[in-house]
């Protein structure tokens, strides 16, 4: 009989679960690194001689430049609407007895779980001009004319942080509800008001989820298509979309695959300043795991 | 006595939670009667009542093919990318050797990355494969997608689980593929579970990729809806919609019974 | 898929002689197809003999070929499907494989990739031009009878238009209360006629052409677009424009009184008036007439079949036949169109205020067109 004892985990025992990741990193090498690599050489190699023309000419163009301050902008307010929207319903979710959490948590977790399409739809049903706000108001006599509410930034924002918010909430919740109540009693025992303990000490204590929960919430939004493309306007457009139009209509790969490796750059640029501040395993584990 | 912050204006929070609530499900909720109407075009609140748009997805041609492409592609995703994934989940965390962080950093890349860059990227590819407009194409695209979300939720249930139940069987005499599936496997299956169940959340909502790696002849529900959604009259979309999001909920709640229901360690 | 999209070519092109003539004037009386007069000779790639009705319209057995047809899906396929496709199955025993996802994308992809699995493709009016000749076989015209198309519609060695139909100004009847909007500067005029308005999200598409032909431009002198007073134009409706993508959407749009008037193909028009039963109307001064073309892709694995097939759909008896569907027109000057169809036709109501799109300019120009429709649409 071979005895095993803690510990013991050189030698054939380690080959044998490295082995095991193989296929998975075989997997994800071709299926999904391959594209990946490929498409940022096209970027440079389409049209054969194009070096960095894709690069200087995508900077060249007005409404590239635009299309990346929308970018920029609907994330940033979308990650504004998400962390004031999201932060009070997390601290909601600490302060509740345990079965309210859980609804709570539930009401964050479905609509999480939910097609993007059909959210989406959602609201550009509730938005549109013949939508459901408008008619509501229209028959109340409220209003003469449809408000205009969706193809604006706000109706994208609306959308998006509608999608977003569980990505706050989340990382948020987690950190929060680590948070010992003990400081605050303690707090209290020095004579510390309810709000001044909760901003002094409460908030501060849970800054790493708000962190998390931002950095998500932005790298996310930046790359966003389907939402900005249903519900935003003329000067919405953000990068995604602009991506697509260039392999669907212009045909142009090049060009297209230039503003993708730049996306993916400025997401990268992002995530590695971000990564001085949290734990980027944490960030997106917390999104993964349920 | 009651920690000084859990006495905020209680109604003032509740309002705010009750109204948060509503925001994240209202939209959804207005979806769920319109598919009812007995009118030809939405409409809130719904005109009559229906089945017409349900039977619509089945019996019309291209929602219905839609259906089974969407079903086949999630089902073989799941399994898919549940075999890779728990495979290895147990190497990355059982193994030592060298580039473990790297492997875990690919292993998340795909949640990072924005998904219509992957989806280019991918069309590029797969057409000169051609594998691109086929089941087999988008069925690989939708593991690559979901394969974090197996890693993750298998390693933790590894993570978590008593290493001394696999050093008792060791002891007790068992080679370490029997004790993997009689001991570890039953432990760690809520975490495969969930895993699975995610992978086929992925792929039956993910509509961006399959934009990009469908054809007319292969097609998926969300690529329908997403032909469809602009006009946002007809109610078989909403149909479609009211499905995709059952089936997505039943899942999840079946997720969570399992993890109620997950042997003590 | 019901999309219309038109996708240009990116490399220059050497000036083909063509419809740059200004399109000339469409002598329509309701009873006669078409005879938009061209200059007599221009034909394309002039090789070959001539070939007479009967040859294109007779094809011989075929059994055991299967021909890869693509088009736009939705009710356009079906007539195409049920006016050329069947017959000629039953005819000469070519089965069809069919596509709804017409794209120039794709075939370029196909032809880059070095596989061909489209062999006949309907097209917009932006490509198929010299300019994409390296994605295109060349067409027989030994097949297709050269003579009876309709010159004037740019017909060229890789491409022959196939069926003619109109960029027209519909309006939804319940919100213009009464009022008719004769013409595009009404469409510009948001004060005599309150609403959104719908046009086309396509640089190519139109929209700088309404706009020029609003602010006062004469159809013949379209060309070379003035984008800077056509983006001049389009500014101060800007707020109110809704750009659609797909067919269906317009339809829809104009349907529900969603934009109270829009850019709209004729068919659609149509169809949200007679199979919606929606309260659109359709204005045809102004209209810009243009065709749909059948293309080959290069290397397509059954070429020869499909140039049998294109001759056939050219010929006088069958070219006219998708109109039994809808009312889309034929592009064989000796085409009958279907009677109860005629007045809906957009050639039947072509008149010396129709303007007519420069194929060869606006794929030459590609590249300005755009970049100033991006431009325009983000400031």
């Amino acid at each position: 009989m071979k005895i095993e004892r803690p510990g013991r985990l050189r030698g054939p025992a380690r080959d044998r679960w490295a082995v095991l990741v193989l296929p998975a990193l075989v997997f994800l090498v071709v299926f999904f690194l391959a594209p990946l690599v490929t498409m940022s050489i096209r970027s440079f190699t389409d049209p054969p001689d194009a070096g960095l023309s894709n690069y200087t000419e995508f900077f060249r163009q007005d409404a590239n430049l635009r299309a990346l301050r929308n970018t920029f902008w609907i994330a940033f307010l979308s990650t504004l609407t998400c962390l004031l929207v999201g932060y009070p319903y997390a601290y909601l979710m600490t302060i509740v007895p345990g079965r309210v959490a859980g609804l709570l948590l539930i009401g964050v977790l479905l609509p999480f779980w939910s097609s993007l399409l059909v959210r989406t739809f959602a609201w550009q049903v509730i938005l549109r001009d013949t939508g459901v706000i408008n008619t509501f108001l229209l028959d109340l006599g409220l209003i003469s004319e449809p408000l205009t509410l969706i193809r604006t930034t706000g109706g994208v924002i609306i959308g998006m942080s509608h999608i977003l918010l569980p990505f706050m909430v989340l990382p948020m919740y987690a950190v929060m509800r680590r948070i010992d109540p003990e400081y605050g009693r303690a707090a209290a025992n020095l004579g510390a008001t309810p709000s001044s303990a909760f901003l002094r000490v409460f908030v501060p204590l849970s800054l790493p989820g708000v962190l998390a929960g931002c950095l998500l919430v932005f790298v996310l939004a930046l790359g966003f298509y389907i939402t900005p493309a249903l519900l935003g306007g003329l000067r919405d457009q953000m990068i995604s979309q602009l991506i697509v139009d260039e392999v669907q209509q212009a045909l142009d790969w090049g060009s297209a695959s230039a503003m993708a490796v730049l996306l993916m750059a400025i997401t990268f640029a992002f995530l590695f300043v971000a990564s001085r501040f949290v734990h980027l395993r944490d960030v997106f584990g917390s999104a993964v795991e349920e | 006595m009651t920690e000084s912050w859990r006495q905020p204006r209680r109604l003032l929070m509740a309002a705010l939670g009750a109204l948060t609530v509503f925001y994240l499900l209202a939209p959804t909720l207005v979806i769920i009667p319109m598919s009812f109407t007995e009118a030809s075009i939405m409409s809130f609140p719904p005109e009559g009542f229906s089945l017409q748009w349900y039977e619509r997805m089945f019996t019309d041609r291209q929602w219905s093919s839609g259906l089974v492409n969407s079903l086949q592609v999630a089902v073989l995703t799941a399994i898919l990318a549940t075999v890779l994934g728990t495979l290895a989940a147990l190497g990355l965390t059982r193994g030592r050797f060298p580039g473990r962080t790297i492997v875990n950093a690919i292993a998340l890349t795909p949640l990072i990355v924005p998904v219509v860059i992957i989806a280019i990227g991918m069309f590029s590819l797969f057409v000169q494969w051609r594998i691109s407009g086929s089941l087999l194409g988008l069925v690989l695209a939708h593991t690559a997608l979901a394969l974090p979300f197996v890693i993750v939720n298998v390693g933790t249930s590894l993570r978590t689980m008593d290493r001394n139940l696999e050093l008792a069987a060791a002891n007790l005499g068992a080679d370490p593929r029997r004790s993997f599936m009689r001991i570890t496997l039953p432990i760690i299956l809520p975490g495969v579970l969930a895993g699975a169940i995610f992978s086929f959340i992925t792929s039956w909502d993910e509509v961006v990729v399959a934009i990009f790696l469908t054809s007319a002849r292969f097609r998926t529900l969300p690529v329908e809806m997403w032909e469809q959604v602009r006009q946002v009259v007809d109610p078989t979309v909403a149909a479609v919609s009211t499905t995709l999001l059952v089936v997505t909920t039943v899942l999840l709640l079946l997720l969570l019974v399992v993890r109620r229901q997950a042997p003590a360690r | 898929m019901r999309r219309w999209t038109a996708f240009p070519a990116l490399v220059v092109i050497i000036a083909v002689a063509g419809c740059s003539t200004g399109g000339g004037t469409a002598t329509g009386s309701a009873s006669a197809p078409s005879a938009v007069t061209p200059s007599s000779a221009a034909s394309p790639g002039a090789g070959g003999s001539a070939a007479t009705t009967s040859d294109a319209c007779n094809p011989p057995k075929q059994d055991g070929v299967t021909l890869t047809f693509v088009s736009f899906g939705g009710a356009y396929q079906e007539a195409q499907r049920k006016a050329w496709l069947e017959p000629y199955t039953a005819l000469t025993g070519v089965q069809f494989q069919e596509d709804e996802g017409s794209s120039n994308a794709t075939i370029k992809t196909q032809v880059e990739s070095g596989q061909v699995t489209w062999d006949v493709v309907d097209v917009g009016n932006d490509f198929g031009l010299e300019a994409n000749a390296a994605l295109l076989e060349e067409l027989d015209y030994s097949l297709i009878p050269e003579a009876e198309v309709n010159k004037a519609l740019g017909p060229s060695k890789w491409r022959v238009p196939d069926i003619t139909y109109g960029v027209v100004l519909a309006y939804n009847t319940d919100k213009t209360a009464g009022k008719v909007p004769e013409g595009w500067a009404d469409y510009f005029d948001t004060t005599k006629f309150p609403g959104k308005r719908g046009v086309w999200d396509y640089s190519e598409g139109g929209i700088f052409e309404i706009a020029l032909l609003a602010d006062g431009v004469k159809p013949a002198d379209l060309y070379p677009l003035d984008l800077p007073r056509a983006t001049k134009k389009l500014d101060t409706i800007k707020d109110d424009l809704v750009l659609w993508k797909t067919g269906a959407e317009s339809q829809e749009l104009i349907g529900s009184g969603e934009v109270t008037m829009t850019l709209i193909w004729n068919g659609r028009g149509w169809s949200a008036k007679n199979t919606d039963k929606k309260p659109v109307e359709m204005q045809w001064n102004q209209q810009i007439v243009t065709a749909d073309y059948l293309v080959v892709p290069k290397g397509s694995p059954n070429k020869d079949a499909a140039m049998k097939f294109i001759a056939y759909t050219i010929c006088a008896e069958n070219n006219a036949k998708p109109s039994q569907y809808i009312p889309y027109g034929p592009t064989n000057i000796n085409a009958k169109p279907a009677p109860d169809k005629v007045a809906d036709l957009s050639v039947s109501n072509a008149d010396e205020n129709s303007a007519y799109f420069d194929d060869e300019w606006l794929v030459n120009n590609f590249d300005a067109v755009d970049a100033a429709y991006k431009e325009w649409k983000s400031r």
